[in-house]
C-alpha cells in the first residue's frame, strides 16, 4: 500500500540559515565540536557534516563558527509553517527546516499537484524573502517526498512525483538516505548500493534477519509510510491540558509548565502501552484566540523532546503576536498519532543520554528535597568582575541534555575565527568577544558571594585612595582583613589578619550603568600579591575597600 | 590438579575481573608524580589543602568529567566557576546546589552521586559519622570521586588522598603594572594505604597551554619533580 501523497517543504542548511548568514558566507553549525550542518560556501570548501571543528577550520581558514540554537531554528521557521497555514490546515512539522502536509485536499482545490507545487514556493518564497531557499517536493509517503524535495535542480522547479511512481523514484538513490548508518553499512557490504535493491528483497527476510528498525527502513524503501496507518484513536481523555491563570506572557512560564504536561501525557500514554509519533500543541490566548501545530518526530517522542517542541512552538507564537492578543491562556498537549511502544533498548555500555537522564532523575530528586530553586546549572555571560560573568539558571528550566552554549572560553591568547551576524546572535559566541576593562584571565578560583571588607594603607599607614583619573593616590603596602561574619575564618584564610603587599596592578576602572542614578557604580579593582604569595582582587567603592576574589 | 592451578583457570576463565578501585581515572599529566597507582582509583576521597589548592582540583575535574561526564558542587557559593571554566571543565555539566541546609547535606551529596562523576563540596560544619559512611560507600558503589576543599577536617572519615600546596608564587604582577598571568604551585600528596609514602611536584597554573604544567619546585632547596626518592614527611 503506497504512503500518504505528501507535500514536503526543506529549507536545506537550516542552522545556518537561521542565523542569518549570507549564502556565500562560509558559515557552520556545531554541536559537541562537529559540523552539523554548513553554507553552501563552505561547502563547496571541502566543509561536511560530521567534521571536527579543527577539520573544518583546516579546508576552511575563513570559516565562521556558529553554536546551535535549536529554539532560534524553531522560532524564524514558524512564519514559514505559518504561510503554509494558508494553503492548508494540516500542516505537520518534523523539525526547524522541514515541514509538510497531506496534499490530497489542497492539490484538488488549486487544480492539481503542479498548481499546489508553485503556490506553496510563491507562499513560502515570500515569507523567507532573501533568507534561504525552500525546496519542495510531493509524493507518495512523507520519506519519498522529502527525497523528492531534496532532489530539486532548480529552486523554482519543485519535483512532483506521479501518484504510485513513489518505488520508481526512490530506486536508483543511494542506501545511505534513509539516514541508518549501521545499517546502510551492512547493506552496501552485501553489495545492495540502491534503495531498489533493498526494496526488492523479500519484507519478512528482512525482519528475519535485521529485525524491527530494518523493517521500518524496507517500507520506506518501498516507498511506503513508516508506520502502518494506524486507525485507532487516541482516547481523548489522554490530552493534557493547562489553565494559565493569570495568562503567561513569557515564554519561561509557559516552558515550565509544557514540561509538566509533556510529563503527564508521556506517563499517560505509556501506561497504555502507547508512544506519540505526532503531537498537536494547542495554545489559546487571552482574547479567545487558538493557534495549533501537529509536530512529528522520527521515531517515538520522550517527554522531554514534546517539551522542547512545546517550548519552541509557544516562543515562535508568543514572539509573533507580542502585546496582540495577550499572553497563553491555556495550554494543551494532544497526542495526535500513536503507535504501541516497544521500548528503548539502551546502549550496553552506557552511552551519552543514558547519563543525562541520570542526571535529570537525580535533579528531580534533588528539587523535591531542597525546593525547585535548589539546583542550578551555570551559564557563562559577559561581563567585567568575576562574578559577573556567571549566571546560576534552575536546572529545572533547561534541557540537560543539550548544549547551552559553547562555554569554554579560549584559552588565553588565542583566537577563534566568529562572525556574529546580527546582534541576537552574540549570545552564543560571547565568550570569543573582546569585553573591554575585563580583568585578564585567569580567573579567580574563590569568588567571595558578599565582598569582604578590608583596609588597604600605602607605606605612612594612610588609606589608599583612588581619584577621577583612575590613578591610585600611592603605593599600595598593607591589607588589614577586618573579618567576615559568616565565613569562619581558618577555613578560607581569610581570618582578621595584616599582610603586607609585595606587588600590585591596576587600577582598572569599572564605571557601570552610568546612565541609570539607581543602578550605577562606580569601582576601581586592583589585583595585589602578599608576602605570602597569596593573590587577590580587590575593589574600591566609595572610598571603601572590598576583597572580591582570591586566585 | 591443585587448588592453585583450579583458581588461575577459574581465574582465567572468567577473564579480567577488577574491582571498581582498580579502575582507574585519569588525572592531569602533569600531577602523576602524585599519586602512586598511576591514576585516581574510582571511589575515591580526595581532600585540597592550601591556597591554590582549588585549581589543582578544578583541573583534576575536568580530566575526569571528559567529554561527557558530569561534576557537582554542594554548599561552596565561593567556586570560581569561570576559573573552572578556564582550566576546562565544560560547564554544560555542571550541576551547583549553592547553600543545602546543614541536615539537608548529606542527603543532598547522595542524590548527586547518583549521578555526576565528581562531586565537590566543602563542609562548613561538622557532619555526622554516620551520613558520612553512607556517602563513602555510594562513592565506592558508584565510582565516583568526592573533593573535599579546605574543609576536610569536618569530615569524620579521612580522606583517602590529600593533596596539599605548600608553597605558591604568582607571575606577571610588577610594580603597578602588568597582571596575574600564571602561578607556580609546590603541591604534596600524603595518602593511606598504598598512597602513604608522601609525594610532591611543581606545576604552574595555568600552563602556556591552558590547564596545568609541570615546572621546577619554588624553593629551589627542595628535590626537583623529577627526583624519584622524596621526602617522606612534609613538615
Amino acid at each position: 500500500m503506497p504512503g500518504i501523497r505528501m507535500a514536503m517543504v526543506w529549507c536545506p542548511d537550516w542552522p545556518v540559515v537561521a542565523w542569518g548568514v549570507p549564502r556565500d558566507e562560509p558559515a557552520a553549525v556545531f554541536t559537541a565540536n562537529r559540523v552539523v550542518s554548513c553554507s553552501a560556501a563552505a561547502r563547496n570548501q571541502g566543509v561536511r557534516q560530521g567534521q571536527t571543528r579543527r577539520d573544518a577550520q583546516g579546508r576552511c581558514p575563513t570559516l565562521a563558527v556558529l553554536a546551535r540554537d535549536e529554539g532560534r531554528e524553531a522560532r524564524l521557521f514558524e512564519p514559514v509553517v505559518e504561510s503554509l497555514g494558508q494553503v492548508t490546515p494540516g500542516i505537520e512539522v518534523t523539525g526547524p527546516g522541514l515541514a509538510g502536509f497531506p496534499t490530497r485536499g489542497p492539490s484538488r482545490f488549486f487544480g492539481g499537484d503542479h498548481a499546489l507545487a508553485e503556490k506553496v514556493a510563491t507562499l513560502v518564497g515570500s515569507t523567507l524573502k532573501s533568507m534561504g531557499p525552500a525546496l519542495i517536493g510531493i509524493a507518495d509517503g512523507a520519506f519519498a517526498a522529502r527525497l523528492a524535495a531534496r532532489s530539486v535542480k532548480s529552486y523554482d522547479t519543485p519535483t512532483v512525483v506521479p501518484p504510485g511512481d513513489s518505488p520508481q523514484f526512490l530506486a536508483p538513490l543511494g542506501i545511505d538516505e534513509l539516514g541508518i548508518a549501521p545499517l546502510a553499512n551492512i547493506l552496501k557490504r552485501l553489495g545492495l548500493h540502491t534503495l531498489g535493491s533493498f526494496a526488492a528483497l523479500n519484507r519478512r527476510d528482512v525482519v528475519g534477519r535485521f529485525g524491527r528498525d530494518a523493517m521500518m527502513a524496507h517500507r520506506l524503501a518501498s516507498g511506503e509510510d513508516e508506520h502502518p496507518p494506524d486507525l485507532r484513536m487516541p482516547a481523548p481523555d489522554l490530552s493534557s491540558v493547562w489553565n494559565f491563570e493569570p495568562p503567561a506572557e513569557r515564554v519561561e512560564s509557559c516552558a515550565f509548565v509544557a514540561k509538566l504536561l509533556a510529563d503527564e501525557l508521556y506517563d499517560a500514554l505509556s501506561r497504555q502501552g502507547l508512544s506519540c509519533v505526532r503531537v498537536a500543541i494547542e495554545a489559546e490566548s487571552e482574547s479567545g484566540e487558538t493557534q495549533t501545530r501537529l509536530w512529528r518526530h522520527e521515531g517515538a517522542m520522550s517527554a522531554a523532546a514534546m517539551a522542547d517542541r512545546t517550548r519552541w512552538q509557544l516562543d515562535g507564537w508568543l514572539r509573533q503576536t507580542r502585546g496582540q492578543v495577550g499572553g497563553v491562556s491555556r495550554l494543551s498537549l494532544i497526542p495526535d498519532e500513536v503507535i504501541a511502544a516497544t521500548g528503548r533498548q539502551l546502549g550496553f555500555w552506557g552511552d551519552d543520554h543514558h547519563q543525562a537522564h541520570d542526571v535529570s532523575r537525580s535533579v528531580s530528586r534533588l528539587q523535591a528535597l531542597l525546593g525547585p530553586e535548589a539546583v542550578m546549572v551555570p551559564e557563562l555571560k559577559g561581563g567585567l568582575a568575576p562574578s559577573e560573568r556567571i549566571r546560576l539558571v534552575p536546572a529545572g528550566a533547561v534541557n540537560l541534555a543539550e548544549r547551552r552554549s559553547q562555554s569554554a572560553p579560549p584559552p588565553v591568547g588565542s583566537t577563534q575565527n566568529t562572525l556574529p551576524f546580527e546582534p541576537s546572535a552574540r549570545s552564543a559566541v560571547v565568550e570569543t568577544e573582546p569585553w573591554p576593562g575585563r580583568i585578564p584571565a585567569p580567573a579567580p578560583t574563590q569568588v567571595h558571594p558578599d565582598p569582604i571588607p578590608i583596609q588597604l594603607m600605602d607605606q605612612a599607614g594612610n588609606p589608599l585612595e583612588v581619584n577621577a583619573r583612575g590613578e591610585v593616590s600611592a603605593r599600595p603596602a598593607v591589607l588589614v582583613i577586618v573579618g567576615h561574619d559568616n565565613t569562619p575564618g581558618q577555613e578560607t584564610g581569610l581570618a582578621a589578619s595584616r599582610q603586607s603587599i609585595a606587588r600590585w596592578a591596576g587600577p582598572w576602572p569599572a564605571n557601570q550603568r552610568w546612565w541609570d542614578p539607581l543602578t550605577h557604580r562606580r569601582r576601581a579593582r586592583l589585583q595585589v600579591t602578599t608576602d605570602s604569595g597569596a593573590a587577590y582582587l580587590l575593589a574600591i567603592e566609595h572610598h571603601q575597600w572590598w576583597l572580591e576574589a582570591t586566585y | 590438579m591443585e587448588r592453585s592451578d583450579v583458581v588461575r583457570q577459574l581465574h582465567e576463565r572468567l577473564g579480567p575481573v577488577t574491582l571498581s578501585r582498580d579502575q582507574l581515572l585519569d588525572v592531569p599529566k602533569p600531577l602523576l608524580p602524585l599519586f602512586p597507582f598511576g591514576g585516581l582509583p574510582k571511589g575515591f576521597i580526595v581532600g585540597f589543602e592550601g591556597a591554590g589548592s582549588w585549581s589543582v582540583a578544578m583541573s583534576m575535574a575536568a580530566t575526569v568529567m571528559g567529554d561527557h561526564g558530569w561534576m557537582g558542587i554542594v554548599g561552596i557559593e565561593e567556586f570560581g566557576l569561570v576559573a573552572a571554566a578556564e582550566l576546562g571543565v565544560d560547564l554544560n555539566r555542571v550541576l551547583v546546589v549553592e547553600s543545602p541546609a546543614s541536615s539537608r547535606l548529606a542527603p543532598a551529596m547522595g542524590a548527586l552521586l547518583e549521578a555526576v562523576d565528581v562531586l565537590i563540596v566543602k563542609p562548613r560544619r561538622l557532619i555526622g559519622a554516620e551520613p558520612a559512611r553512607r556517602i563513602k560507600a555510594k562513592a565506592t558503589e558508584k565510582g565516583r570521586l568526592v573533593f573535599h576543599l579546605d574543609g576536610a577536617r569536618q569530615w569524620p572519615t579521612t580522606p583517602d588522598i590529600v593533596v596539599r600546596s605548600i608553597s605558591q608564587r604568582w607571575e606577571g604582577l610588577d610594580d603597578g603594572h602588568g597582571h596575574l598571568r600564571h602561578r607556580h604551585l609546590d603541591l604534596v600528596a600524603h595518602g593511606r594505604r598504598s598512597a602513604a609514602r608522601g609525594r610532591s611536584t611543581s606545576i604552574i597554573v595555568p600552563g602556556p597551554h591552558g590547564g596545568l604544567a609541570t615546572s621546577p619546585p619554588i624553593n629551589h632547596s627542595a628535590p626537583a619533580p623529577s627526583a624519584p626518592k622524596l621526602p617522606t614527611k612534609v613538615a
